[in-house]
């Protein structure tokens, strides 16, 4: 019984002990080079020429290449604009347009410095509102109508405007981009990346030498995290790399500086959303018009996907009856922005939390009434503004569960009368939901493959397109084939990802890694497993099985395959009571010459939408939960503190307990950083000043909540997923934006009535700015 | 002992192995050497010392009496940014070193159990950071507890398990079950083999690059004087990024280590002396009942690792105008001493500080130590620091204020700043304007108006001049909040 348990992430002995092997751990191959990429000094404008001549003088520096060099300079996961090294038009200020190359990486950041650029610079833009005005557009959606918006904000009787802004997000995923490329004889390329997409990655390093699909290989081992940042991005460099690999005919690493890799690579996209809502005297939201400005930065990436779950999660938690709800994702001079956990989901939701904070102080209630108002219901109100029926709907339970559970009232009195009388402090306190759509709203990419061959000896190696970037996806596949042959997690081992093993995969994203890859892992075990009872079958029918005969082919009409069990290394044949032994069943199915592999491919079922109407089935099923944040901010300085929070959510059954409760943990605090500290600096160039932990603040130890729960409430009713788990990945990342709405509440605890003006993130120069308006 | 020589190489115990390292591989960021001599599981992320994951643990060979030589106890500190030449007669354990072949040791145990490792980019250095709280806990028969787990993980960082899992792991230790690493890596026998060699110098050559460690002040002082632009390293903490982000390199370092007088802080008749190769651990432990308010600063100054290695002299010569320990110098009116071929001076460092980056010091001067005269029971102090995140932060504005009080009636005052300008200022006009007056909270609130006009902060990336302007403003409304307390209204 390995699915349920809480065993330890299948890396973690290599990680305690520094085992584990990460692309700059490979130990370096004879003749191996080090590629230093170069950006360009300037935001917008025309690269006329690069001058590398005292560079390559320098000592230690081989060689230089720039985009001339390239067979093939575009990529682009849905539009292919992108360049992988700056060939005339640049894009953002550090846009790579030029490789160092030497066995050194000292001394090719002591060459650095003699490279020259000539660029013809042009204006820039850098906001979204300059880039709305000068009708800069990478994408424009269509419109999301659910009933008649207009009409209904007429007759509602408040209505408020505004407009919420939040910031982009560095993944600050631990192992920047990193890549090894060795040049194989016949032209052939195998790349080692830290990638979450090695189909991608594979695609674009072929493309970009002139090379077919078969004569690329990635491989993929682990990441030092990811967050989205290396869903398409981590290809540029694996191209990079493979470049000079070919040209040099030597192996090639490019793994970048966290300063290079912060001032190059895309980020959560920043957002400002103008909207219109109008509600009841009691809070019930009649009415929302929106327009989502998501900034793409210089390039399309997957900004008009991220928009688009921006737009799917504009509803958070709460029933819209009428809405009207636009999107463009505008271009910018700013890096390439790019997936990050949750995709547009929490930009999108944390419009109407911030909404909802609004009117609460207008309406001078408490705005968790607002919320538990508009929650989505069971039986009523529970179809979104695209159409999606909820289904099996937990939300108004784990509403009142956690506010029970949270002391909630008892702690509202007890912040009322504190506020009233510090002098120093101010305490705020807020509930938000995540309700998170699970499947990739592009429907193709909702399918995955897998391979499992069990060995002689009766041990498992299972590969599959997914990537382990820390989220334990290996682990759970690995508890899922354990659980189907009925053997100890111990026996099966997943391996690297291989575009050789595992083709036409998608990325692992969109929460879904686990969803697929255990799904068609599942599907795979099940073919060996039915040959297995089919022997076993056999054996109990006494079917000859000797020097003259064996086993015959699988009959499936015949089998009966639910008579047969697979548990404790022993399949059981239940009505006779009679077993055979695991190993011994290998070696029977070897010797009578049955396959003891099996490849399976997997599709979500079920998912339709069309974009012409913006309705239909998007997603498979949601992910839910809600969390309640309590903090503390000094007035003096905006400085505060995170009191305690408290986090319930639904994720079904669960595959391994302590791997999603870490997801749970770490998408909370995460999403808590991107509200509170993490903001992102530009000089007035358009460079990227905070781009070194020195300056770029992620949560460390001491700014976690003081007091922390996690639950789970049980969900044994999601049927529509491979062991009626859910999907954790991306989901509590949306928690975290407690935090900012309960900043809100502190600052609007000292408002005489004027509506909140806070962005997010909220420093603690935020804070005291916002507070000094009330003064 | 024997007679000390001057040696060409250093030598190095790591995970209880002798290395010996001369030439350009003791000029490589020690994180550096350890990768590239088959121990990978050292990580480097931002190769500045801000996130751990480099972290390692290290101990030094001390002379402790003219016979007898010890091992300090094991510290962390960032392998990323300090150069391998400052460890001569070090003992290094990296994670490598933590277990024995399958048998891991509790921290690791704990760590797999309570799934404190995700992607594992961090875990090496959380292991070595939790493994040597359990080293230096498990006496105490006590279970670690949250927030000392808290305040020893403060220099790592960790995207993935926002650290709930960690400290799960770090409160769940058996430390009954722990095996000192002390017992395998700091032995009598490693010891006495380094013992004759304790009191070497060292003088390294490489190309154009050049390291020396002098074993007393006469050379060090004559070196300086030959080779001005030698740059005196301490812990490197501030130079070794410089050197990794290929700002300064740093090809002509000379280290004070071997000069057994630098290590040295005491109290004297007119003060703390702070030597030049104490560590601001060392500062904040010692301080802690003379001058309280220093230490208490000292607490989120920096991670355990930079404070294990950067020292408070570094500090003070780096002179960052938000330099953070400076404004409670400046309040404390501590001197620094300048050693030359020519004597010594003492500068006051209220008048050391001349403009960004420019300090009173000759190109031939090394500075030896900063004295810092202990306020007397009549004076009040508070230092405080702002900052985008509490711990782990520059900050945005540094202040410090020290009273000197007659009843409620204010006798002396005097008030520092950082971030508010191109150096750390002390603020005359203010400390009059407080002289002689009752300590109030409309004289604050009066004090924090004035100030606004006395000090023209920038706008930079931690902070607007405008929130800066405020902050100012309000920290001396929250310094009479403070104070309120300690001071008895009649």
């Amino acid at each position: 019984m390995s699915v349920g348990q809480n065993i330890p992430h299948d890396s973690s002995r290599g990680h305690v002990t520094g085992g584990s092997v990460f692309i700059d751990d490979r130990p370096l191959m004879q003749g191996e080079v080090q590629v230093l990429p170069i950006g360009v000094p300037a935001a917008a404008g025309i690269l006329k020429s690069i001058d590398y001549t005292e560079a390559l003088k320098a000592p230690g520096v081989l060689a230089v290449f720039t985009a001339k060099d390239l067979y093939h300079n575009s990529w682009g996961t849905i539009v292919a604009e992108q360049p992988i090294l700056v060939a005339d038009k640049i894009g953002y200020y550090d846009e790579p347009a030029l490789l160092l190359v030497g066995t050194d990486m000292e001394a090719l950041l002591r060459a650095k410095k003699f490279v020259r650029f000539e660029v013809e610079k042009a204006p820039a833009i850098f906001t979204i509102d300059e880039a709305i005005a000068q009708q800069s557009f990478i994408y424009k959606a269509n419109a999301f109508k659910v009933g008649d918006a207009a009409a209904a904000l007429n007759k509602a009787p408040h209505r408020l405007q505004g407009a919420f802004e939040c910031g982009g997000q560095e993944h600050f995923y631990l192992e920047s981009q990193a890549c090894i490329a060795y040049p194989m004889e016949d032209g052939q390329m195998e790349i080692h990346a830290s990638s979450q997409h090695p189909t991608e990655t594979q695609h674009v390093v072929a493309e970009a030498l002139g090379l077919s699909l078969h004569e690329v290989v990635c491989v993929v081992k682990r990441m030092g995290g990811g967050f989205g940042g290396k869903e398409s991005q981590a290809a540029p460099f694996a191209a990079m790399a493979a470049l000079v690999a070919q040209k040099m005919k030597r192996p090639a690493r490019l793994c970048l500086s966290k300063d290079d890799d912060m001032m190059m690579t895309g980020k959560r996209h920043p957002f400002k959303n103008y909207y219109e809502v109008g509600f009841d005297d009691d809070g019930r939201i009649l009415a929302l018009k929106a327009h989502l400005y998501a900034d793409g930065g210089a390039y399309a990436d997957l900004s008009s996907s991220i928009l688009d779950r921006a737009m799917f999660h504009v509803d958070g938690a709460y029933y819209l009856a009428d809405a009207f709800i636009e999107g463009s994702v505008v271009r910018t001079n700013l890096y390439s922005n790019t997936a990050f956990r949750g995709f547009g989901g929490p930009q999108g939701t944390m419009t109407i939390e911030s909404i909802i904070e609004d009117i609460a102080l207008y309406l001078k209630k408490d705005a968790l009434e607002i919320r538990e108002l508009n929650c989505y219901q069971k039986d009523v109100r529970n179809v979104t503004h695209y159409g999606q029926h909820l289904g099996h709907n937990p939300l108004p339970d784990l509403f009142a569960e956690l506010k029970k559970t949270s002391d909630y009232e008892q702690r509202r009195r007890e912040i009322d009368a504190f506020n009233a009388s510090s002098k120093t402090h101010v305490k705020g306190l807020s509930m938000t939901a995540t309700k998170f759509g699970i499947a990739f709203t592009a429907r193709f990419l909702n399918q995955g493959n897998a391979s499992v061959n069990v060995h002689k000896d009766g041990t498992v190696q299972v590969s599959t397109g997914a990537t382990e970037m820390g989220q334990g996806v290996n682990t759970k596949v690995q508890q899922v084939v354990a659980h189907a042959f009925g053997i100890p997690a111990t026996s099966v081992k997943v391996m690297a990802t291989s575009t050789e093993k595992n083709h036409n995969t998608s990325p692992t994203a969109a929460s879904s890694g686990s969803d697929i890859n255990c799904a068609a892992a599942l599907k795979a075990a099940d073919g060996i497993k039915k040959r297995l009872a089919w022997l076993f079958q056999n054996i109990l029918a006494q079917t000859p099985m000797n020097d003259i005969a064996e086993c015959p082919p699988l009959n499936e009409d015949l089998l009966h395959f639910d008579e047969f069990h697979f548990e404790d290394e022993t399949i059981t044949h239940s009505p006779s009571g009679k077993t055979l032994r695991w190993a011994e069943a290998i070696q029977q199915a070897y010797f009578n010459r049955m396959s003891l592999g099996e490849y399976a491919h997997f599709k979500t079922e079920g998912l339709g939408f069309d974009k012409k109407t913006s309705q239909g089935t998007p997603f498979k099923y949601f992910t839910n939960g809600v969390a309640v944040s309590e903090v503390q901010v000094d007035v003096l300085t905006g400085e505060y503190k995170v009191l305690r929070s408290d986090i319930l959510m639904d994720l079904g059954r669960r595959i391994n307990p302590g791997i999603d409760r870490g997801q749970v943990t770490g998408a909370f605090v995460q999403g808590m950083g991107w509200v509170t500290s993490e903001k992102l600096f530009h000089n007035k160039d358009g460079k990227l000043l905070s781009h070194s932990p020195t300056t770029y603040k992620i949560p460390n130890v001491q700014d976690t909540p003081r007091v922390f729960n996690i639950e789970f409430i049980e969900n044994h009713e999601n049927r529509e997923n491979v062991h009626r788990s859910k999907a954790v990945g991306e989901p509590p990342f949306l928690l975290g934006i407690s935090v900012w709405t309960a900043l809100k509440d502190a600052a609007n605890a000292k408002s005489k009535g004027l509506i909140s003006t806070l962005k997010s993130p909220a420093t603690p120069e935020d804070m005291l700015m916002e507070l000094s308006r009330h003064e | 002992m024997a007679d000390s020589k001057i040696r060409n190489e250093i030598h190095v115990f790591i995970n209880g192995v002798e290395h010996r390292i001369g030439g350009e591989k003791a000029f490589l960021p020690l994180a550096q050497y350890l990768r590239t001599h088959s121990l990978p599981g050292t990580k480097v992320v931002c190769a500045e010392g801000d996130c751990g994951a480099c972290t390692v643990l290290a101990s030094k060979l001390k002379q402790t009496s003219a016979a007898a030589v010890e091992w300090t106890s094991f510290q962390t500190i960032n392998s990323c940014i300090a150069p391998m030449y400052l460890f001569d007669m070090g003992s290094l354990v990296t994670v490598e070193g933590l277990s024995e072949q399958e048998e891991l040791n509790e921290v690791q145990d704990q760590m797999r159990a309570f799934h404190g490792g995700q992607c594992g980019y961090c875990t090496p250095g959380m292991v070595c950071a939790l493994s040597s709280l359990a080293e230096s806990s498990h006496c105490s028969g006590k279970n670690i507890s949250e927030k000392k787990a808290r305040n020893h993980l403060t220099g790592n960082l960790c995207r993935c398990t926002g650290y709930e899992p960690i400290l799960q792991a770090a409160t769940h230790l058996d430390l009954s079950k722990w095996k000192p690493l002390k017992d395998k890596y700091l032995t009598a026998s490693q010891a006495q083999g380094f013992a004759v060699r304790l009191n070497d110098s060292l003088m390294i050559e490489a190309g154009s690059r050049r390291f020396s460690a002098p074993a007393s002040f006469t050379v060090a002082v004559d070196q300086k004087n030959q080779s001005p632009e030698t740059r005196l390293v301490a812990g490197a903490t501030d130079l070794g990024v410089l050197h990794n982000k290929g700002k300064v390199f740093l090809d002509n370092a000379m280290s004070l280590h071997k000069i057994a007088d630098t290590e040295k802080i005491d109290i004297r008749a007119d003060g703390v002396w702070v030597g030049a190769r104490v560590t601001l651990t060392q500062l904040e432990n010692f301080v802690a009942n003379t001058l309280p308010e220093l230490s208490r600063l000292l607490r989120i100054f920096a991670s355990p690792q930079i404070k294990n290695q950067g020292t408070l002299v570094g500090n003070v010569m780096n002179g960052s105008p938000i330099g953070d320990s400076i404004p409670a110098l400046l309040a404390l009116e501590a001197r620094v001493h300048l050693q030359s071929v020519t004597g010594l001076r003492e500068v006051p460092l209220s008048q050391f500080y001349k403009a960004y980056k420019v300090f009173d010091v000759k190109p031939n001067e090394i500075a030896t130590g900063v004295l810092i005269p202990v306020l007397g029971t009549e004076w009040k102090s508070r230092f405080f620091k702002v900052s985008l995140r509490k711990d782990l932060d520059i900050s945005a504005v540094t202040f410090a204020a020290a009273l000197k009080l007659d009843g409620t009636r204010i006798s002396e005052a005097r008030f520092a700043m950082g971030g508010v300008g191109p150096t750390v200022v002390r603020l005359p006009e203010l400390e009059k304007a407080a002289q002689g007056q009752k300590f109030s909270e409309a004289l604050f609130a009066d004090l924090g108006k004035q100030v606004r006009s006395l000090i023209k902060p920038i706008s930079d990336l931690r902070a607007s001049h405008e929130y800066r302007l405020k902050v100012a403003e309000n920290l001396f409304k929250k310094c009479h909040l403070e104070l309120e307390q300690e001071i008895p209204c009649p």
